[in-house]
């Protein structure tokens, strides 16, 4: 895994608020090129809302976020560009469930990135092969079962060949015995050299592929280590409790 | 309820039979009318009323009704003052939605036994009735005999073709879409569509014409249109325009986000402006990215819910064609307009149900793949939102039907106003029964087939998304 | 920050491609529109109206108005000296009366059809889906047509009427009923019951308390209940606060100030908007109960509770739920439909309209009586909001 010299993502001093209430409170962060991010924290400590901000699905209020150099303001074209180099995949997958299975991954590279129907095909089918479900092609997502609509949703956000993939809990929404399939899909993607920062509990699946863990709680990055930094010696109170409520059951 | 009977000694038990009084006829009576002393009497009751008012209404029905009123003016209540000789082009409109219809039918819909032997035995009566009362035609009036062959003969002789033709237009089409269906489903759907969407205007142009009095279709000007011919066409025109213009008002109605703020009131917060400018601002904030958009809509929305329809034709009468700076607009076209702006008001709020069914990830994940909101609205939004609302979508259409009749308060003459001006002639004066009578047969029959065809189309479209997850 | 702003210097980016000044844009273009059409439009109406030489203000509200109303709470409630404004405050009177009335009957007609539709009794069912298809598949004014025609011009006159239990008498010049007319003892009556219900309530809870606590048996709703009816029915007898007031036929027709009397109009439009309202209101009542899981009817049998009980105390609450927001719409149907009254010759809103509308101007005319509807509407949503409200279930 070659690292260039700048991050891909440069996060610094992140604030946003609903109402009156302070969900992310200055957060800074730097995310090199192909390098694994895991984030992880009790719910409502602002982890979804901070990935979402990196794609503009909500609009930070002060601080700065850059990807792949591009500012994220309130100019479209930036946004539209930035949203093009990131792909995101949801815990309730998302899939279209008017389109079959190779429509709902061909949409978006024909209709925004203009490209040819049989080669958009031909992308989806290379694609569906690597997260190994070819013979679902023709089917809807209603049809799937919660494992292979997930790894359709993948699918469908590597169609737009993005430079980062945006995690947010992908397992969440499964039942136990499909995890291990979605999982072994997003080893796969890590070991290719993808940039990913993932949400998630998956403990296990954090310590074998992440280079690096990020603790949320309460808006903010509490503690920041390599996976056996963290999960063998956290150095705060709050992660303490965490792990210890997470990895007892 | 059920009484065991412990078989002969040595019989095997699969020999053993429900007892006589557990099944047939008897069986059901008892479970369905007299389970309890109080049911029985509840069922005695009702079995004297209802018997009454049947006997009451054939009594009214064979000796005092006179049909004629509905035979002599047969043409004027089915199509008004349009020209006779140009009655095939009607004809041939009818011939062209009935065949649709059936198609759609056979596609999406399913053809019980019961409802075929209905539409069997209904032919039949109207065949077999003015048969029979060839041999009757001596009989004398008051009787019977006589009723048959002077009242219901004549009558149901007239309404023979028009019947035969609905229902074979309606079979035949039946056939053909069960046979698309067989063939290609999905494309045999996408065409049905299709055809509807170019059948209305095309049956706009055969009724209304286009070219001068020599040509192949000469213009019937809407002045002329009325009866059964005028309900139909102001209930399609206004279903066709009012359709785009309620999607487009329900777009608008949810744009620009759902996120809302609350507004935690302090005690006695009404007593403190500053609390006023807060709730201002939240309220505005509220409205999202589009406040003006959205402020518009609700504004149309709201007025046009919340005042009757009579009152808009009414006002539509004198303003539309002010407004529109032409006197001469037809009094049709004005109650077109009217129609459609106020039932435009009706299908937004549909829709807009429909949109807020959707989970809102939808939204999110088209945004994250990068389409625009317009594409994400085209390809992502919309589709699905008007596959959940069409249930209420179609009950709102039938509801359109029967609005068309409130155009008889400002003078229109479609069916229920031209049985008026028909009543009011000198020779019919006083048979107003059996011509309401009839009117009502008619608009029940339209509107009950309507949303039976609704009731079949949600069973098999639930069934559809419930494939598509 | 200053490392960031030098390796990734802010480009002013031009400002059509700001989101937020897309927006606007996109709002101002819409409302631009928008405006100059009203505009376009707004002209050419005021010119037509112009050129017709027709009026457009409001200024005749104060002029004798040259017709006169004969339905209303009192007797010659309109007369042809008064203004017009006071032509429009009877049919409000006259639209409120035939709307309160008719959402009651409708209501209580509706839940009893829509509860009939899931007898066990196969008649009741049927007697009860024909009944709904019959009324939802035909439209209101024909039915009111009918009334019209085959009802009330066959009413017979007010010498020889027909007589219902009452006695009441039903004849074209309307229904006549007997009266309760208040006495000097009403105001006590009333504030004596009054104290008795709260007395009774307060004791009912304080019993129940009791018995919930301490196991004893207290007999809390027994004694709860005959105090509260008890000294309501006690306070009648000595006070005898209403006397009733019978009606008379006289020579020719009902004796006037005897009895109460509301025009026969009135009894066709009720009658009108009560049979085509329930049939909706049945269905609403039906699909509501059938919304209720059966696992509820199943748990309540199997506690022991008869149908009626179950029906009172556990599924109609659930489904009231289900009921409100159709149910709402359907009493808003009814406020708009009460503008049909003119069919039946009632003297509502939009039937004294348009009899004002042959002498002044329709505009000014058709702006108090959408005005009117409107402020009905938006009252009737209001309140049946903070019933929705009350009826939904509280989930996290």
């Amino acid at each position: 895994m070659t690292k260039q010299d700048d991050p891909i993502i440069i996060v610094r001093d992140v604030h946003k608020w609903y109402g009156d209430f302070h969900a992310l409170r200055g957060i800074s962060m730097e995310v090199s090129r192909g390098e694994v991010v895991v984030i992880c924290g009790p719910s409502g400590s602002g982890k979804s809302t901070f990935i979402r901000t990196i794609n503009r699905l909500e609009e930070h209020d002060r601080g700065e976020i850059i990807v792949n150099g591009i500012r994220l303001t309130n100019d479209v074209r930036n946004i539209a560009a930035i949203r093009s180099e990131i792909g995101m995949v949801f815990q309730q997958f998302n899939l279209f469930p008017h389109l079959t299975v190779l429509q709902n991954i061909t949409l978006a590279p024909i209709w925004v990135r203009k490209r040819p129907r049989r080669e958009a095909e031909r992308i989806a089918y290379e694609l569906l092969e690597r997260v190994k479900i070819p013979e679902q092609a023709h089917k809807y997502p209603g049809q799937l079962s919660g494992g292979q609509q997930q790894r359709v949703a993948i699918a469908r956000a590597l169609a737009m060949q993005p430079k980062i993939m945006l995690f947010d809990e992908p397992t969440s929404a499964l039942d136990p015995e499909m995890i291990k399939e979605v999982l072994d899909v997003m080893r796969e993607l890590a070991r290719s050299g993808l940039t990913m920062i993932v949400v998630t509990h998956e403990m296990g699946f954090a310590r074998e592929v992440a280079d690096r863990i990020v603790f949320f709680d309460h808006g903010e990055i509490v503690e920041e280590n390599t996976p056996d930094g963290f999960f063998q010696a956290p150095k705060t109170e709050r992660a303490k409790q965490f792990l210890a409520k997470v990895l007892s059951h | 309820m059920t009484t065991a009977i412990a078989p002969a000694e040595g019989a095997p038990a699969s020999q053993v039979k429900r007892p006589v009084i557990e099944r047939g006829v008897l069986a059901w009576l008892r479970r369905n009318l007299f389970r309890t002393p109080f049911d029985a009497a509840l069922t005695v009751i009702l079995v004297a009323v209802g018997g009454s008012l049947l006997a009451q209404f054939l009594e009214w029905s064979i000796a005092q009704a006179d049909w004629t009123v509905i035979t002599t003016n047969f043409r004027i209540l089915m199509q008004g003052t349009y020209p006779a000789e140009q009655g095939h082009r009607l004809g041939l409109s009818v011939v062209l939605i009935t065949l649709l219809a059936g198609v759609s039918w056979g596609i999406w819909g399913k053809l019980f036994r019961a409802t075929a032997f209905a539409f069997v035995g209904g032919v039949l009566i109207f065949v077999l009735v003015p048969l029979a009362a060839e041999s009757l035609a001596d009989s004398p009036r008051g009787t019977f005999g006589g009723y048959v062959s002077g009242q219901l003969a004549p009558l149901f002789s007239l309404l023979r073709d028009p019947v035969l033709l609905l229902v074979g237009c309606l079979l035949i089409g039946y056939g053909l879409g069960r046979f698309a269906k067989q063939i290609d489903r999905k494309r045999a759907g996408r065409y049905t569509l299709i055809a509807w969407f170019i059948s209305i205007p095309i049956c706009f142009v055969l009724v209304r014409g286009f070219s001068d009095a020599d040509g192949i279709l000469p213009v019937v000007p809407t002045s002329r249109w009325g009866g059964l011919l005028l309900t139909f066409m102001l209930a399609f025109v206004a279903i066709v325009a009012c359709f785009p213009l309620g999607i487009l008002l329900a777009l608008g109605r949810m744009s620009g986000g759902t996120r809302k703020l609350t507004f935690k009131a302090p005690p006695r917060w009404w007593l403190n402006p500053l609390q006023w400018l807060r709730a201002l601002s939240i309220w505005w904030r509220n409205l999202g990215n589009y406040p003006i958009i959205k402020l518009l809509c609700i504004i149309y929305i709201e007025f046009l819910r919340g005042v009757p329809l009579v009152t808009v034709f009414f006002t539509a009468n004198l303003i539309v064609p002010l407004a529109l700076g032409d006197n001469s607009i037809d009094a049709v076209v004005r109650a077109m307009v009217a129609l459609t702006l106020f039932e435009a008001a009706y299908i937004a709020e549909i829709v807009r149900g429909g949109l807020q069914a959707l989970p809102p990830g939808q939204l999110e994940a088209a945004k994250a793949l990068g389409l625009s909101p317009v594409q994400a609205t085209l390809f992502i939004t919309l589709p699905q939102a008007l596959r959940i609302a069409i249930p209420p979508l179609v009950g709102q259409f039938i509801t359109m039907f029967k609005d068309t009749s409130l155009v008889a308060i400002i003078g229109l003459t479609e069916l229920l106003g031209v049985s008026r001006a028909v009543l009011a002639q000198s020779e019919f004066i006083g048979r107003h029964r059996e011509l309401y009578v009839f009117v009502a047969i008619v608009y029940f029959v339209f509107s009950y087939g309507m949303s039976y065809a609704a009731r079949q189309l949600e069973r098999s479209g639930s069934g559809a998304i419930r494939k598509i997850g | 920050m200053a490392d960031l702003a030098k390796r990734f210097p802010v480009r002013r980016f031009a400002f059509w491609r700001d989101v937020r000044f897309l927006r606007g844009a996109v709002q101002l273009i819409v409302l631009a529109i928008v405006i100059g059409l009203a505009i376009w439009l707004i002209n050419n109406v005021n010119q037509g109206l112009a050129r017709a030489r027709i009026p457009t203000d409001f200024s005749f509200l104060t002029q004798p108005s040259g017709f006169q109303i004969d339905e209303g709470l009192v007797d010659q409630p309109h007369k042809r000296t008064d203004s017009y404004a006071n032509a429009f405050a009877v049919a409000l009177v006259n639209t409120l009366r035939a709307v309160l009335v008719s959402l009651v009957l409708a209501t209580l007609l509706g839940l009893f059809i829509g509860i009939a539709r899931l007898s066990t009794n196969f008649l009741a069912r049927t007697l009860a889906l024909a009944y709904i298809e019959i009324f939802q598949n035909t439209p209101l004014l024909l039915q009111l047509f009918f009334i019209f025609t085959s009802i009330l011009l066959t009413l017979p006159r007010a010498t020889e009427p027909i007589v219902l239990p009452g006695p009441s008498y039903l004849s074209s010049s309307g229904l006549a009923t007997p009266n309760l007319i208040p006495t000097e003892t009403s105001g006590w009556w009333v504030l004596l019951t009054a104290i008795g219900i709260g007395v009774g309530v307060a004791l009912w809870r304080r019993l129940r308390t009791i018995r919930l606590e301490t196991g004893r048996t207290t007999y809390a709703a027994e004694i709860g209940l005959s105090v509260m009816f008890g000294v309501g029915i006690l306070a009648w007898l000595i006070l005898q606060p209403f006397t009733v007031d019978f009606p008379a036929l006289g020579r020719f027709g009902y004796v006037r100030d005897r009895g109460a009397i509301v025009s026969a109009n009135f009894v066709a439009i009720v009658l009108g908007l009560v049979l085509y309202t329930s049939a909706f209101i049945a269905e609403i009542v039906r699909s509501g109960i059938q919304s209720v899981p059966i696992g509820q009817w199943e748990a309540a049998r199997a506690q022991g509770f008869t149908y009626g009980q179950i029906l009172r105390l556990i599924v109609l609450p659930q489904a009231l739920r289900v009921i409100i927001p159709p149910l709402t719409n359907q009493y808003l149907n009814l406020a708009k439909n009460s503008s049909l009254g003119a069919a039946v010759g009632f003297a509502e809103v939009f039937g004294v309209a348009r009899t004002m509308a042959q002498s002044v101007s329709v505009v000014p005319i058709m702006v108090i009586v959408m005005g009117i509807y409107l402020a009905l509407s938006l009252i009737t949503s209001a309140v049946m909001n903070v019933l929705n409200a009350r009826f939904q279930i509280k989930t996290r």
